[in-house]
């Protein structure tokens, strides 16, 4: 692929107009190359600002650049989630893919649970492909990339991100390290684990309401985090109204970056911007207003109530 | 605003036709006859599927309580029905009440009358003397009246309509309003409540309206409906599930209580409903299913303390 | 309403494939072969709804292979007859028909694509009925006298009186059309036809009566709308329903319009007077949207002193919609009476919009304010707007500041920026530091038009330390918006003055721990360095940027590498900084061409092929 081509689909991209199907074919195997590289764990240096759920928003992720800075300028690391939900998840999940093809050192981006076909074609993912181009290629395409993406990321040694939260199968990180995971993300197990679990006020580990993943309690955060010798978890996953939440005496954290959820939740958004001494600070956003949704004709999303 | 905010409150029962259509076309809830009223069937987000279901459910727990409690003529008006299929239902199940009213605007109630008489597998249900009336715009027969009419003039031109069709005051009466109620201006429902009140010997309610306008979530719900032409007129007078059922004991209503439907859903499901569903289709969406669903309420309220009323509750099944 | 329903949105199967439809061969029509007409039979009775709407799409190319006379025998008949219970195909099928003209031979032959059309008209769901209605008045445009009399009149009679409600519905809409292209003796009938129609006993019916009645109007003989159009206008307005009420409000406009003003006294004042006080908010609402086109055509002055009154009312509104809807009307509501008056008696109602409950009405006002200082000039606008507007500046709700600050330079244009910018400032140095982004942003925006009208002595004490504080920003938009700001500062106050104010306190920025700060002086580097001297790039900035040069963090040593390019073009405006270009900025690409980062590497050398382009250029 030529920079200049690659550098026009950005372009493209970034006005929330989708590439053609050769393109997004092209970009998929380019991006597979570079996630076939990368570890299991993503080494990431500071500074880098970390992001949570996306979810199709496309016009929220402008907001979050308009915030945070233009990729290349500002590092990022993303933790998964990019597609379903929201009515831009072609563009959205491209974008970032293309960033990341054009800037691989800048820019890291982490599975979530929504990356997998199964998921994909129950939250809109699947349907948004059908529509936008008429087949089930590009989907397809895009996800054998989500089986290459990294499932966790460290900055510095010091901070674990990850999309979802910890495993009672994992104790160390090198035991992430030896998952193979180059495949669909199964039911049970690590890998599942990583990317659907959440932290809870309890002791230990529970059952998770989702139906995959696993509940854990602080002791295991903290039991992790001596183990390896590490700072804070840092997850996704989870709705937060207020864009993000400390648990665990500040051990853990959960990083939305989704605002006005569905276009329905009210909620804000947040990103955690981490400078070179990994000094943080959140950067709390809201909702792209109707002005900013692209044309003025663009119909403002309606979504979806009981009435 | 615009000037069609009729137009647009007649569409919601359209759109919650298709939510109820697609809930039971995946087998949440079991309605063989809601099909027939959607013309372009959509697959709702399983949350809303959940939402449906529990929706449904529990509408339909005290509407067949009181059919089964009621020891004669009980009957049912269905304020804003909509495309609502209870009649069929029940009659499906041999549940019937001695009469089922169904209120809405001529609009709806047009589409509705030709629906069902264009529909041999409805229309079959309903009894020979069944009639198509005011210019297709209404359905008349023994123990099935679909009237047209504004519930803004409820007691000036719904109820001489009601009463024109064989309604009785001195019946135990049911009366249901599913998301209807909350798009009049208080002053027109509590008129509506207030006729129940001085003419019903003993009446009851169901509602399932919307609640909470005041945190970010119901304030966006408040945004996004108005985009679409959508005033919840009636949300800020009762914001809150103790003022929604405070506003039949003021009446001097026997009793009156309110549940939300993440309770409903959380506690009132059975387990074995729960599990069924869960297999139905993946759930992750939980966070925002929990905040959707605090943001309903069902309100059960009666008059008096009597038969069949007193012996119903939203815990019974 | 279908019996079977077609799930078109079945959940999807994993690795499922849709499977293509059928293929019908349409250019086979093209050899005349009769099978073309079962080949479409065929596709629109396909299960799919995209294949039958696709063929539907072929029609004209079918009929144009058909010729014009079996089109009009054979195709339309066929359609007339497979009139299909799919909504949006007969959707498609209505538009298509009011197209199809020169298909079946030309105007002269229109008619014959009425008896399809009319079915469509009588159709079940409204948006079908609604294009049928508007595909028969395109028809009707074409069609000559004797064919409206001989087959519209009829098709219109039919409608009017059809059992079901669709088709009288649709009725309405037809009457407009053929009035003009009719004889006097079917004139009356259509207008007996169409009174019919205002008082059938449907609400919905009487509703497309009172929707429709304004195209009539615009038809009829001036004698027509006393007799005719004000009766029934005024039946309709004065119905039970308030849905058919409202919609008289746009038949009224329409007859004011043929009216001289006595005769609009005389015959409307009343309703007028009956529609403004309307018990029903949403009759009141209607009248508020269309306020100004209501009063404009009524030059009574008592009725416009009356139509003021009500206007105020309607300020006073005890609906929040109906007071935002009049708040939209301010601009043509102030030419109502005389200035002096205008002023007395909107400020009352104004000071209580100012601080209306509804933070929806206030984000109105906010929007429409601005528009009376036109009719206030510039002495009432500062009496009497100024106070408002900088109370509605302090407003708690984002989008009322946001409006008022973006209809600013409307009050500039009438006030001067100079009496706007003392009684604002205060309130601009408050927002500048508003929470919310965007109003940071559009206060931003507003500085420059500020500053070259303060002067900079004024500007120095009262703002430069906020446009300064601006590139410390959370937020980094606002920090790139400071940079264009100060670069259109620069312009305003000169060269020497960013020297002196603003280039130091820029540097000083380079050494902050955090990149993203650091880099915000590297972008306003770049920004200013078109409208600073060569001077100052060499004594100043270039020296600023040895640091940044050596920066551990790749992205400022790339953005340096950026750059550099606009510096050298700045360096080459003089001779005496000319060759700093080989000796210092190449020299310093060239290394960062070998930095072990790709990035740096990459923008090193895109800025050095640019430099080389340009010098051989």
């Amino acid at each position: 692929m030529v920079q200049s081509d690659l550098d026009r689909q950005i372009a493209q991209l970034r006005r929330c107009e989708i590439i053609t199907e050769s393109e997004v074919k092209e970009l998929c195997n380019k991006a597979r190359e570079i996630f076939i590289e990368e570890s299991n764990v993503q080494r990431v240096d500071a500074p880098v600002t970390i992001c949570g759920d996306i979810h199709g928003q496309f016009y929220d992720l402008q907001e979050l650049f308009t915030v945070g800075g233009e990729c290349p300028d500002t590092n990022y690391l993303f933790m998964g989630d990019f597609v379903d939900r929201g009515f831009y998840s072609v563009e959205t999940f491209l974008l970032l893919l293309a960033l990341k093809v054009r800037y691989p050192d800048r820019i890291s981006l982490l599975r979530g649970n929504h990356e997998s076909r199964q998921i994909t074609q129950v939250y809109g993912f699947y349907d948004e492909c059908m529509r936008k181009y008429g087949s089930a290629n590009v989907w397809r395409y895009c996800c054998d990339v989500f089986d290459y993406m990294s499932l966790v990321a460290i900055i510095d040694d010091r901070i674990l991100c990850v999309h979802g939260g910890l495993s009672p199968v994992v104790n160390t990180v090198d035991q992430i390290r030896t998952i193979d995971r180059k495949q669909e993300v199964p039911h049970e197990g690590a890998m599942c684990d990583l990317l659907w679990s959440d932290p809870e006020d309890i002791t230990g580990w529970g059952l998770s309401p989702r139906g995959a993943g696993y509940l854990f309690g602080s002791d295991v955060v903290q039991a992790f985090l001596h183990t390896n010798r590490l700072d804070l978890v840092a997850r996704a996953h989870q709705l937060v109204m207020e864009g993000y939440k400390h648990m665990f005496d500040k051990t853990c954290v959960t990083v939305w970056s989704a605002p006005n959820y569905c276009y329905r939740c009210g909620n804000v958004a947040a990103i955690l911007e981490f400078d070179e001494n990994l000094a943080s600070s959140f950067k709390i956003f809201e909702a792209a207003p109707q002005e900013a949704r692209g044309t003025p004709t663009a119909k403002r999303p309606a979504p979806d109530y009981f009435l | 605003m615009n000037n069609s905010n009729d137009a647009v409150v007649q569409g919601t029962s359209n759109d919650a036709a298709v939510s109820r259509e697609s809930a039971a076309r995946l087998g949440y809830i079991n309605d063989p006859f809601i099909r027939y009223f959607v013309k372009r069937p959509q697959r709702r987000a399983p949350l809303i599927n959940r939402g449906t279901h529990s929706r449904f459910d529990g509408m339909q727990r005290i509407i067949r309580q009181f059919v089964r409690k009621s020891s004669s003529k009980c009957q049912i008006v269905s304020l804003g029905a909509g495309m609502d299929t209870l009649y069929f239902l029940l009659r499906q199940q041999q549940e019937q009440p001695w009469r089922i009213f169904e209120i809405d605007f001529t609009e709806i109630t047009a589409k509705k009358a030709a629906a069902i008489y264009k529909t041999s597998a409805l229309r079959s249900l309903l009894p020979q003397d069944m009639a198509v009336a005011k210019g297709g715009t209404e359905l008349h027969s023994h123990d099935y009246t679909l009237i047209s009419g504004d519930l803004r003039e409820f007691a000036t031109s719904v109820v001489p309509k009601l009463m024109a069709r064989g309604f009785d005051c001195s019946q135990p009466t049911l009366f249901l309003s599913e998301c209807v109620l909350i798009y009049l201006d208080p002053q027109h429902s509590d008129q509506i409540l207030d006729w129940i009140t001085d003419n019903m010997k003993h009446a009851g309610i169901l509602t399932y309206e919307q609640i909470l306008p005041h945190d970010r979530f119901g304030q966006m719900m408040i945004e996004n409906l108005r985009a679409r032409g959508l005033e919840l007129r009636g949300l800020h007078a009762y914001p809150t599930l103790q003022s929604t059922s405070q506003r039949f004991l003021d009446r001097g209503w026997h009793s009156a209580v309110a549940v939300d439907l993440a309770t409903y859903h959380e506690k009132l499901v059975c387990e074995d409903e729960q599990s069924r569903l869960a297999k139905i289709e993946f759930m992750d969406e939980w966070e925002e299913f929990r905040l959707l669903a605090q943001h309903y309420a069902f309100t059960f309220a009666y008059t008096a303390d009597t038969a069949p009323f007193n012996s119903m509750s939203m815990e019974q099944i | 309403m279908t019996e079977q329903m077609s799930i078109d949105s079945a959940p999807p199967v994993v690795g499922g494939e849709p499977s293509p439809g059928p293929h019908y061969d349409f250019e086979d029509a093209q050899s005349g072969d009769l099978g073309a007409l079962a080949a479409i039979a065929d596709a629109m009775k396909s299960d799919n709804l995209t294949d039958r709407l696709e063929s539907l799409k072929r029609l004209s190319v079918l009929a144009l292979a058909m010729g014009e006379e079996r089109t009009r025998e054979e195709l339309i008949p066929f359609l007339d007859e497979s009139i299909d219970d799919e909504d949006e195909l007969l959707l498609a099928l209505a538009e298509l028909l009011g197209d199809f003209t020169q298909y079946v031979g030309g105007p002269k032959y229109a008619y014959v694509l009425l008896r399809p059309l009319e079915n469509l008209a009588a159709a079940e769901e409204t948006v079908v009925r609604e294009k049928a209605v508007e595909s028969i008045n395109k028809l009707v445009a074409a069609m000559d006298q004797l064919h409206v009399e001989e087959y519209l009149i009829p098709c219109i009679a039919r409608l009017s009186t059809g059992e079901w409600f669709t088709s009288r519905s649709s009725a309405a809409g037809l009457y407009a059309a053929a009035y003009g292209k009719v004889t006097d003796a079917i004139q009356s009938k259509l207008r007996a036809g169409y009174e019919a129609l205002c008082k059938d006993d449907t609400p919905m019916i009487r509703r497309a009566a009172a929707s429709n009645l304004k195209d009539l109007v615009e038809k009829i003989e001036k004698d027509h709308v006393v007799t005719f159009a004000i009766p029934n206008f005024r039946h309709l307005s004065e119905d039970d329903q308030d849905s058919v009420r409202l919609l008289t409000v746009e038949p009224l406009v329409a007859i004011t319009k043929r009216l001289s003003t006595e005769e609009c006294k005389q015959y409307l004042g009343e309703s007028v007077h009956r529609m403004c006080v309307d018990k029903s908010w949403r009759v009141r609402y209607m009248v508020a949207e269309q306020f100004v086109a209501l009063a404009t055509n009524i030059k009574d002055a008592e009725l416009q002193e009356e139509l003021l009154n009500v206007a105020i009312s309607l300020m006073h509104d005890s609906e929040a919609e109906v007071r935002g809807a009049i708040c939209t009307q301010l601009d043509g509501l102030a030419d109502l009476a005389n200035t002096e008056a205008i002023i007395g008696r909107l400020q009352a109602p104004l000071q209580e919009l100012v601080d209306d409950p509804s933070q929806h009405v206030r984000a109105t006002l906010a929007k429409h304010i601005g528009s009376l200082c036109r009719v206030f000039g510039r002495e009432g606008t500062i009496e009497h707007l100024l106070p408002l507007l900088l109370r509605l500046l302090k407003d708690s709700f984002p989008e009322v500041r946001l409006n008022i600050i973006s209809k600013l330079d409307v009050v500039d244009n009438v006030v001067g920026i100079e009496s706007l910018s003392q009684s604002l400032l205060p309130a601009i140095v408050e927002l500048a530091e508003d929470k919310q982004w965007r109003v940071r942003l559009a206060i931003i925006e507003y500085v420059p038009l500020i500053a070259s009208q303060l002067g900079v002595q004024f500007f120095d004490e009262q703002l430069t330390t906020l446009c300064m504080s601006w590139l410390g920003d959370p937020v980094y938009s606002i920090r790139e918006a400071a940079t264009t700001n100060l670069k259109k500062l620069t312009e305003v106050f000169g060269v020497d003055w960013a020297r002196a104010t603003i280039i130091p306190k820029i540097l000083i920025m380079a050494t902050h721990p955090n990149y993203l700060y650091r880099m915000t002086t590297i972008f306003a580097i770049t920004t200013i360095a078109p409208s600073v001297t060569p001077e100052i790039v060499r004594d100043m900035i270039l020296p600023a940027l040895e640091g940044l040069v050596n920066d551990p963090i790749p992205n400022i040593r790339f953005n340096v590498a950026k750059c550099l390019q606009p510096l050298t073009e700045a360096l080459r405006k003089s001779s005496e900084t000319a060759s700093l270009e080989s000796s210092v900025i190449r020299p310093t690409l060239a290394r960062l061409e070998e930095d072990p980062d790709p990035d740096v590497r990459y923008f090193a050398h895109r800025s050095l092929t640019a430099i080389s382009n340009a010098a051989t250029a």
